[in-house]
């Protein structure tokens, strides 16, 4: 028999035998395609059910983290539906702080990690977010607002409140912000704040959202005392408890299983709401502690009330499991390094940062105010030509590299006034505004990279130009302009103000270790340290 | 015996096919089982021999309030009441600002303590008040090895007081009319053990300083009887006069008293947005640009969008406006009637547009090649009697 291959070639000289294993080796590679797409198929379909915990995060640092800040969702089956419930982000759309990120808490790609775990491990979920996604005012917090609106867009929430600060910004932008576009509907909700009128409806008053076979019906307000500091004849604000009054028809005739109420209130105005109007069974409030508590408090009209901490560094996912001894169960979740990065996110704050780049200090209303003492500002290389030592000891310093580490970053920060007033010389750390002949931009003003000597000292360009004999003076006025720039720790006064003076930037979001004896000897450049 | 090998594709579509089932299979049976993978396992083991118990009579202090930078401690009791040596280990501590400590460590590196059957021990917790102040919450996780109880947390709930406090924390007044004189209070509250002297009040930092007249009295005792726990305080009153010019200015209140044998500063950001009669406010507004961008339009979809248009000052109520022009034709344009926000101080007056499939092509979209549309309203207000509004739009198939 004359064997001819499937592309109608006839066998070698190696006749039925060379057939034979050309046929084996044909098997063996069907099997082997088989095998490998089996395994792929498999894992690929393993995968969508497994959380996507984001860039860089391995066992070891989820096990990390759960020894330091608990474990989570212990015990619990898959719920029906899962409310996640977030708030009071403040600005901090980065977790919370510039260094050591992975021990700090909150920002949006994490948050972006969490919402994507629970979805991906196939519980069905609503997120919602009590509000207050900026703490200033200004062109960079209305930037930042917009960024943050995006954001959370992405992020698929379901309702979303205002806080006070946010309805500080100029109607124009809000509105820009939380409008409808095209035909998605807003997120953005409001029983008794209006922008425009509460009859013009740029964001609804409720949303009723279907989800795992349960309707949850989703409502917010600001508190009565909360709105007298909104002086902004753009928005309305009617009295929280009548305007739940008028909204509670619309929830009941959304046939709901369960209500949320997103109160932007003291806790004792969110309980007052919260008696007034039992139907709510969650019922979220503002201004708690830090740390939200482990365990929901129950109101005692039956529902739970919910604190979120600060600076959006916690999440608390609510789970319904309908039908069981325990239909509702709650975690707190602190956005911790658990979460990893998400990219959709990091893409977000460098458009941000594009933006606040592209805006420049000008665009961003930012004029450079005098300094309290009056004087400008030399560069810390003008001090090296007679403090030698001190100069050396800087150099060796982090603070030399300060704006390095915000070029440095991905993405990048040295555009931003928020990072940028502790990583130059000449900017007022805690309002983020330069002092008039600050910092202005690498070109301009190369003399005032990094966090310079004259960040504590105060400015000293008057003091270098009598030094160099740039600008004759007395003698009398030479020893002033010196005794302006010394710090001493001698003293208890002395020692205060240098403290206070590292205290405006190593704050409690940005260096919450910080302790001026263990951090002062690796700059100690003290004239008795030279001798 | 001769066989045929099956084609490729099909030995692929049923691999992959397979595949995917059992994948999705394993996925449904992981995320049902462990969600999240981070639940523990619960241990299931029948609990035999003697064992230790854990009792204690609180896991919550209520410390009352501490002034920012003070601190406290508490011991909190635990005694073992089982038949098995007590083995306490520290857990999650939610912050550096809480840690617990051992009474009676064990050799090491104390974080551990073994309690003998019957004997007691305690756990002390130490807090300090950091921060601005408010509600304080801290909490300190023990690990055990009673099965019945393997993590006991003890919380410590109290209010952070600092020395003083604003409200609101910011004061900002949006939208002005430049034909109007205002004014703002804000109230400064004090927590320190004597009543605050007033030392000085003034607006840093702003352009405008001469135009702000500031002014600061202490609070009187009905209002701080409401003010829980203040000691003392200052009304602090912002008055604008008629005239400022357009546009945004800001700068700090800055009210310096004396208060417990030192002087403090205490700043308000403050920000005031001086605003022309008439402002345009939409989703579709580019206000840096001042033009409505709606970008490429099918005419075919057809698209709506709304914008409005502000009406403020003492002639708000003469503007009714009327559409005197619209570039592109294609671009319909409807007014609605002016409506009062809030005080009515403001009228909102909806202008709303809107592309259909009657709506001829044209494009206006900005560019050097094609320059931007327009809409002219008639407004009738006096000052403004004409209104034109930019519009980058290109309407296509």
């Amino acid at each position: 028999m004359l064997a001819i291959d499937r592309r109608g070639r006839r066998p070698g000289p190696d006749g039925d035998n060379h057939v034979a294993s050309a046929r084996v080796a044909r098997c063996l590679g069907w099997t082997l395609l088989m095998l490998f797409l089996v395994t792929a198929s498999t894992r690929s379909a393993a995968g969508a059910g497994s959380p996507d915990r984001g860039e860089g995060v391995g066992e070891e640092t989820v096990a990390e983290f759960e020894k330091r800040n608990g474990r989570l969702f212990e015990n619990w089956t898959p719920p029906a539906a899962v409310v996640a419930i977030t708030g009071e982000l403040d600005g901090y759309i980065e977790p919370c702080g510039c260094t050591g990120k992975e021990n700090q808490k909150g920002g949006l790609s994490r948050r972006q990690n969490f919402l994507r775990a629970l979805r991906q491990a196939g519980w069905p979920v609503v997120a919602v977010d009590l509000g207050s996604q900026v703490k200033r005012f200004g062109r960079q917090a209305e930037v930042k607002y917009q960024s943050i609106a995006d954001g959370l867009r992405q992020m698929g929430y379901s309702g979303i409140g205002f806080g006070p600060a946010d309805l500080r910004l100029p109607a124009e932008e809000l509105v820009a912000a939380v409008a409808a576009v095209g035909n998605e509907p807003t997120p953005f909700l409001s029983a008794n704040v209006g922008l425009l009128g509460l009859d013009a409806n740029i964001t609804p008053r409720v949303r009723v959202v279907e989800i795992g076979g349960l309707r949850i019906g989703i409502t917010s307000v600001l508190g009565d005392s909360k709105a007298g500091g909104i002086r902004n004849d753009a928005i309305e604000i009617a009295p929280a408890a009548a305007a739940l009054g008028e909204v509670a028809g619309l929830l009941e005739q959304g046939g709901c299983d369960h209500q949320v109420l997103l109160s932007w209130a003291t806790p004792e105005e969110t309980r007052s709401l919260a008696a007034a109007y039992p139907q709510f069974d969650i019922v979220v409030t503002a201004g708690g502690a830090d740390e939200p508590p482990a365990t929901l408090p129950d109101l005692p009209s039956g529902g739970r009330l919910v604190e979120l901490g600060h600076k959006g560094m916690y999440a608390v996912a609510i789970g319904f499991f309908p039908g069981t001894a325990q239909p509702l169960r709650s975690q707190r979740v602190p956005l911790d390094a658990r979460w990893g990065e998400a990219r959709d996110m990091i893409e977000l704050l460098a458009s941000y940062q594009r933006q606040l780049e592209s805006l420049g200090f000008d665009g961003l209303g930012l004029s450079a105010m005098r300094h309290p003492t009056g004087r400008r500002f030399a560069g810390s290389a003008a001090c090296s030509d007679c403090h030698d030592y001190a100069y050396e000891v800087w150099e060796g310093s982090s603070h030399a590299f300060a704006l390095t580490t915000l070029e440095e970053q991905d993405p990048r920060r040295d555009g931003d006034p928020e990072c940028l007033s502790c990583h130059v010389v000449g900017w007022a750390p805690q309002r983020f505004e330069p002092f008039e002949g600050g910092f202005a931009s690498l070109a301009k003003t190369p003399h005032l990279a990094h966090n310079g000597c004259e960040n504590c000292h105060g400015p000293a360009a008057a003091h270098a130009a009598v030094e160099r004999g740039d600008v004759r003076a007395s003698l009398a006025e030479r020893d002033r302009l010196r005794e302006e720039l010394v710090l001493t720790l001698d003293t208890p006064a002395g020692r205060e103000r240098a403290v206070n003076n590292c205290l405006e930037c190593h704050d409690l979001d940005n260096s919450p270790e910080f302790n001026f004896d263990d951090y002062w000897p690796s700059v100690d450049h003290s004239e008795d340290e030279e001798e | 015996m001769q066989f045929r090998l099956p084609n490729p594709w099909l030995v692929a579509g049923v691999a992959a096919l397979a595949g995917g089932l059992t994948g999705m299979a394993t996925a449904f049976v992981a995320a049902a089982s462990t969600p999240l993978r981070t639940a523990a396992p619960v241990p299931t083991a029948a609990i035999e021999g003697p064992q230790p118990q854990i009792e204690t009579t609180e896991t919550t202090h209520r410390f009352g309030r501490v002034a920012v930078g003070g601190s406290g401690s508490y011991a909190f009791a635990i005694r073992n009441s089982g038949a098995a040596p007590l083995v306490l280990t520290k857990g999650a501590t939610s912050c550096t600002c809480t840690v617990s400590d051992f009474a009676d460590a064990d050799a090491g590196d104390g974080s551990s303590l073994t309690v003998p059957p019957g004997q007691a021990t305690s756990i002390r917790i130490e807090w300090k008040g950091k921060g601005g102040g408010g509600p304080f919450r801290q909490q300190a996780t023990i690990l055990t090895n009673d099965p019945r109880r393997p993590e006991i947390a003890f919380s410590i709930v109290g209010e952070v007081v600092p020395l003083w406090r604003a409200e609101p924390e910011a004061i900002t007044l949006a939208g002005l009319s430049p034909a109007s004189a205002t004014d703002a209070t804000a109230t400064i509250l004090t927590f320190g053990e004597t009543v605050p002297e007033l030392v000085s009040c003034r607006l840093a930092a702003s352009k405008l300083e001469d135009a702000v007249a500031v002014a600061a009295e202490p609070l009187p005792p009905a209002d701080l009887k409401q003010a829980d726990g203040a000691t003392g305080g200052f009304r602090v009153t912002l008055g604008l006069a008629a005239g400022l010019p357009l546009g945004k200015f800001g700068g700090e209140l800055q009210t310096t008293f004396r208060i417990d044998g030192e002087e403090v500063l205490a700043a308000i950001p403050f920000e005031a947005t001086v605003a022309g009669d008439l402002s345009l406010i939409g989703p579709a507004w580019d206000r840096r640009a001042e033009a409505v961008r709606l970008g490429s339009i099918s005419r075919r979809e057809g698209f709506t969008t709304k914008l409005f248009l502000t009406a403020r000052g003492p002639n708000r109520d003469q503007v009714r406006p009327t559409v005197r022009e619209v570039v592109p034709a294609g671009l319909g344009v409807e007014i609605g009637p002016p409506q009062p926000i809030g005080n009515g101080r403001l009228l909102r007056i909806e202008i709303e547009l809107s592309v259909t499939p009657e709506s001829p092509t044209a494009n206006r979209l900005c560019t050097t090649a094609a320059e931007a549309g327009r809409i002219v309203l008639a407004t009738g207000q006096s000052d403004t009697p004409e209104l034109t509004i930019p519009v980058c739009v290109a309407i296509v198939e």
